[in-house]
């Protein structure tokens, strides 16, 4: 029986639509499950951009740790439409290499796009950065 | 839905107003000494295909495979420009799609393949020619 | 009496929180509801960086990824009344009946995730597929499941061809049989669990206005597309969908029955598309004091947008005002007394938005 992948999901600042797919990707696949502290996941999975009241609220620095980081859609990725607002910020997320990060392309992206980058991260080996 | 962009080369003429109407910065056009290209970054995109409905020679297209993850920078190059230089002064002023049947025959002619400045220059001196100094 | 403070832990802590305080025997004495946290100074960013309205309604569809045909369909009224235009009637059946399709999703999702909280494993699932059939008729229609772009100034941006009608139109009725199951199993699984608990009453119809299921719930008429009708609304929906008591309960059944009306609402409008063109291309200069206002009920109650253009019609000031924050003193108020193990699932009775509770008006 194939292991479930936990996930934690942070939404710094979404407008809920990649978030009500992602709801329809833990419906649709029953490899996903949701975790609510980073130190119990398997992998981190991104929505939103950062903005300034939660940049006050949730510190991203190092929350990695060494584990695949999937930023689904536009906002996660680059902000967005919400590029161009001294409100929307940098989320702080590390390393930004293809083997630990991806992005899942869409504005949402559809469920089955976020299924295929969360099977696909969540397969690959990792190396974690220091002692277990 | 997400797709991967495209620019069908032999309709594009580097009008860049794909790049002017996209919301996010998604497209962007950059220009160099002797050529210019837009680029495309599928992590910006948020697919609402504004480009493709305003580009007059529909040169924007969406191909039919959906694009599912990548890197988070994805900016990637999606069509050359050639940069179109004054024919007085030498100095780049525009950019133009890069096949020659995106060339109208009104750019090959004269006036036209001079920068605003020069142009501007050269109809006073043609208005001057025609009619006399002016009256001071 | 030993009374404790507690920070209810949810999933996505990033979104809001809710503060309570218990006591020994674990009922709630009071609640607070935190959010505010997504806001992304929309108000201001249209203002100064997306100042033509056609390119505004991108950021518009944005604020929040629910409602985001309603939030668009009220910024173009509002603007289209500074303009003075009247848009096509088919464009505004289109508007009329992709909102009310974008209602039926934003309804059965809330209720997959009432039934999840309930652990209800019949009604969840049938929620589910209740959701995934209804945006499968959206992606049909505007090729999009959930940004589904279908306004613009003037009208809509794309025709719905007869095919896409067709094929929606037979959709409807296998749909109408799951949402009859739907609301079965819910009768049978969810009401035991949350009748009579989470009761809100407005104390009057001002203190209801605009809040949607929440206030229809407790007896109270309010709804925009009857009492202030727009679009294709005008002759189509006679009475507003109102339950008694204000439980969490009744908050669910209000939702479950709007699936029912929304669906013969959008079997009407796609039977009897009106033909025609489907927008104004040559908009007129904004008109009088080049203002607009105009107010919709979007799933969750009243979205209210406003508009000052200047003489060339770019936007110059703009707010919004949106629902979910009509409701939030209710569900604190709605949350006294409950024993803390319910507190989720009356939370989610409410169905508060908390993207669109964040956003800020421009000056």
């Amino acid at each position: 029986m194939e292991q479930r992948i936990r996930i934690r999901h942070f939404n710094i600042g979404s407008c809920n639509g990649c978030d009500i797919e992602v709801l329809a990707a833990l419906q649709a696949s029953d490899r996903l499950q949701l975790v609510s502290q980073a130190e119990r996941a398997d992998l981190l999975l991104v929505t939103g951009a950062m903005t300034a009241k939660n940049a006050e609220r949730v510190n991203l620095e190092g929350v990695e740790n060494g584990l695949p980081v999937v930023l689904v859609g536009a906002c996660a990725a680059s902000q967005g439409v919400f590029s161009r607002t001294p409100e929307s910020l940098p989320s702080h997320l590390e390393p930004d290499s293809t083997e630990l990060m991806v992005a899942v392309y869409g504005c949402p992206p559809s469920p089955a796009a976020i299924v295929s980058a969360v099977l696909h991260m969540a397969e690959r080996e990792v190396c974690v950065h220091g002692d277990a | 839905m997400s797709k991967r962009l495209e620019i069908r080369p032999e309709r594009c003429d580097g009008c860049i107003g794909c790049v002017r109407s996209c919301p996010t910065g998604a497209l962007e056009v950059e220009q160099f000494e002797d050529s210019g290209r837009i680029t495309w970054d599928a992590g910006r995109c948020i697919f609402c295909r504004r480009c493709e409905a305003v580009c007059p020679k529909d040169a924007v297209a969406f191909s039919e495979f959906d694009l599912l993850f990548g890197p988070r920078a994805a900016r990637v190059p999606v069509m050359d420009l050639t940069v179109t230089r004054c024919s007085a002064c030498g100095r780049p002023f525009a950019l133009h799609g890069g096949s020659s049947e995106t060339r109208t025959p009104a750019m090959e002619s004269d006036r036209l393949a001079l920068c605003p400045r020069c142009r501007q220059r050269a109809t006073v001196q043609a208005q001057i020619a025609k009619k006399g100094e002016p009256a001071s | 009496m030993a009374m404790r403070e507690i920070v209810l832990r949810c999933e996505i802590p990033e979104v809001y929180s809710v503060r309570l305080g218990v006591d020994s025997g674990e009922v709630v004495t009071h609640a607070t509801l935190e959010g505010g946290f997504a806001a992304r100074g929309v108000g201001r960013l249209i203002a100064e960086r997306y100042r033509e309205p056609d390119a505004a309604i991108f950021v518009i569809e944005r604020i929040c990824g629910i409602c985001s045909h309603a939030h668009t369909t009220a910024f173009c009224e509002a603007v289209e009344r500074a303009l003075g235009v009247s848009i096509p009637s088919r464009a505004s059946a289109v508007r009329t009946l992709v909102a009310e399709l974008e209602r039926m999703q934003s309804h059965s999702l809330n209720l997959a995730e009432v039934a999840a909280l309930v652990e209800a494993a019949a009604a969840e699932p049938l929620a589910w597929a209740v959701r995934n059939e209804v945006t499968e008729c959206l992606v049909r229609l505007t090729d999009n499941r959930i940004h589904y772009g279908m306004n613009r100034i003037g009208g809509i941006t794309r025709d719905i061809d007869q095919p896409a009608v067709g094929e929606t139109l037979a959709r409807l009725e296998p749909l109408a049989d799951r949402i009859g199951e739907l609301d079965a199993s819910f009768e049978h699984e969810v009401r035991p669990v949350l009748e009579d608990h989470g009761r809100w009453v407005p104390v009057d119809a001002q203190e209801a206005w605009g809040t949607g299921p929440n206030g229809r719930a407790a007896g109270i008429p309010v709804d925009v597309r009857v009492q202030e009708p727009y679009s294709a609304y005008v002759g189509h929906l006679q009475e507003p969908v109102v339950e008694q008591g204000g439980c969490a309960w009744a908050r669910s059944k209000v939702r479950l029955r709007e699936l029912r009306t929304s669906l013969d609402l959008v079997y009407r409008l796609l039977s009897d598309l009106p033909a025609g063109t489907i927008r104004i291309d040559e908009l007129p200069a904004p008109k009088g004091d080049f203002m607009g206002e105009a107010t919709v009920e979007a799933p969750r109650g009243a979205n209210r947008h406003r508009v000052r253009l200047t003489r060339e019609g770019l936007i110059k000031e703009y707010a919004v005002e949106v629902p979910t924050p009509r409701s939030l003193h209710g569900l604190e108020r709605a949350l006294v007394g409950e024993n803390r193990s319910d507190v989720r699932r009356i939370v989610a009775s409410f169905d508060p938005c908390m993207s669109c509770a964040d956003t800020d008006g421009a000056q």
